[in-house]
């Protein structure tokens, strides 16, 4: 990737850590990010979200929003469609939030 | 109002901005005089003011709020904050002072607003919270300088059904799930546009209901017509997908011209779709000028007849973007680049490093830029690379042609 892209990747946002890889939080810009990426790797690539309650990867192809939701410019949290389709989801929600904050 | 009825009362009953919420709270729990203020950026409807509110609430702060409604004169905040920012040590109270919407501050009507805030800001004597909706305002910009920043983002639709479902619930209304989509579809990640579109989706009958939400699924999203039109199989769908769209004309070819340069078309065929969207454009300024509205209708089929043959299928994707990744990308690393530069300049010669950037650097090219051994032996005495030697010898290449 190279040291001036790894330091623009870092400036634009993005966390490196050794053990568990890069990690683009709220402040990240993602639209830079995907750029240097993009000119980095020379492929398409896309982001996917984290579900907020189980932590796994949001199918995105399977939501029904897929084709309105900009992942880049939209909160890097959402659900996945097991906890969406359970009753509690809302009750979990702030329950995943509470433990987060405490 | 729902917005007010079901909004949320607690921190947790919100949805979206996860992260941002913790490290606000985080902010206001460990804040101690002296400490920078906060200031909340994002799009409205995402929670800021909210959070605020609810924040100041749990940690039983005292919430002195200015917003865009009122007068945000010196003379009047000093009338309004003047007796908490002098009381405040006395009581020991803990109070918040909250100014909504700083990006509506003008300088004009505002007299003198902007520097109370920067006093209040440099006072630091109690928690100080921002909030606006865009950062690239040259008043906002100075605020974030001197600012502990919370970026705010648009809330995902997943996040905005689920919020509506559970308003659905509590208030026993019942919303087809096609008429829910329909809500979060049009909010575009705005909760205080979901729920109002909630309210008055609710009260209506089933008929008026259903008849709504297929009149408002005809009209496509820009988006999702240009998706169209781009993937059509021929002329006739092309056309059809444009028109389902019911944007004003010039976004359509501002978004034609937006995704061709995206694309990664090359050569001749870049030049043919570009040379069609130039005449789809010269069409729509024509009318402008001329006033011949009705010539409008015959956009769309210009469009999909000239723009869509040009282009090899599925070759091209929406994209917003103004301008082409790659481009973006090298502007970035450039200005990165200039930025080191400057800084490394203003050291040897006491001034700012957008001083040294925009009067300096010039003035320097012009003397040692034609040499290309001088500007080596320049970068190195800067302790620079060799990225930095690039792009000390483009720009040279650009004053000499200014200068020329």
């Amino acid at each position: 990737m190279g040291r001036d892209r790894f330091i623009s990747l870092m400036k634009a946002g993005l966390i490196y850590d050794r053990s568990k890889g890069f990690k683009a939080e709220a402040d990240s810009n993602l639209v830079i990010i995907t750029s240097i990426l993009k000119t980095a790797l020379d492929e398409d690539f896309e982001f996917v979200p984290k579900c907020f309650v189980c932590n796994s990867s949001v199918e995105c192809y399977l939501c029904a929003y897929c084709h309105i939701c900009d992942v880049k410019s939209s909160t890097p949290d959402c659900l996945c469609n097991k906890c969406m389709d359970r009753e509690d989801t809302f009750i979990m929600y702030g329950r995943t939030l509470m433990k987060k904050i405490s | 109002m729902w917005v007010e009825r079901y909004g949320p009362k607690n921190i947790k009953d919100m949805v979206g901005n996860e992260e941002t919420r913790i490290s606000f709270l985080n902010w206001l729990k460990d804040w101690k005089k002296g400490s920078k203020p906060a200031i909340l950026i994002g799009p409205p409807g995402t929670g800021k003011t909210t959070l605020v509110h609810l924040a100041a609430d749990e940690l039983g702060y005292n919430l002195i709020e200015l917003n865009a409604s009122d007068v945000r004169t010196k003379d009047k905040m000093t009338q309004k904050l003047g007796p908490t920012l002098s009381t405040h040590s006395l009581f020991n109270g803990k109070s918040l002072i909250f100014l909504d919407e700083v990006d509506g501050m003008y300088y004009r009507q505002d007299r003198g607003g902007i520097e109370f805030v920067q006093e209040l800001i440099d006072s630091g004597r109690v928690p100080l919270v921002m909030a606006a909706n865009i950062e690239d305002d040259k008043k906002v910009i100075k605020l974030i300088r001197k600012s502990k920043v919370f970026r705010f983002r648009r809330v995902v639709p997943r996040l905005v059904e689920l919020y509506i479902e559970d308003i659905l619930k509590k208030d026993v209304a019942k919303l087809s799930k096609e008429s829910i989509r329909l809500i979060v579809r049009e909010a575009k990640g705005d909760m205080r546009a979901a729920i109002n579109t909630a309210q008055s989706l609710a009260g209506l009958s089933t008929e008026e209901l259903s008849s709504v939400v297929s009149s408002r699924n005809l009209a496509y999203s820009l988006k999702e017509s240009f998706e169209a039109f781009f993937n059509a199989d021929s002329q006739e769908e092309a056309y059809k997908a444009l028109i389902a769209s019911k944007v004003p004309p010039r976004d359509k070819v501002k978004i034609a011209y937006l995704s061709v340069i995206n694309s990664g078309l090359k050569g001749d065929t870049l030049i043919k779709a570009l040379e069609k969207i130039g005449e789809a454009d010269k069409i729509v300024n024509m009318i402008g000028t001329t006033q011949e509205w009705r010539l409008l209708r015959y956009l769309d089929r210009l469009l999909a007849y000239s723009l869509f043959n040009t282009l090899p299928k599925g070759s091209v994707s929406y994209s917003e973007e103004d301008m082409p990744w790659n481009l973006k990308v090298r502007m970035w690393n450039e200005g990165k680049v200039l930025k080191d530069i400057g800084g490394r300049l203003s050291k040897f010669l006491h001034i700012s490093s957008r001083e040294a950037v925009s009067i300096f650097m010039p003035y320097l090219l012009v003397v040692i830029g034609k040499e290309k051994k001088s500007l080596e032996r320049f970068i190195r005495l800067l302790g620079l690379g060799e990225s930095a030697l690039k792009v000390m010898v483009k720009e040279s290449e650009r004053v000499f042609l200014k200068v020329r």
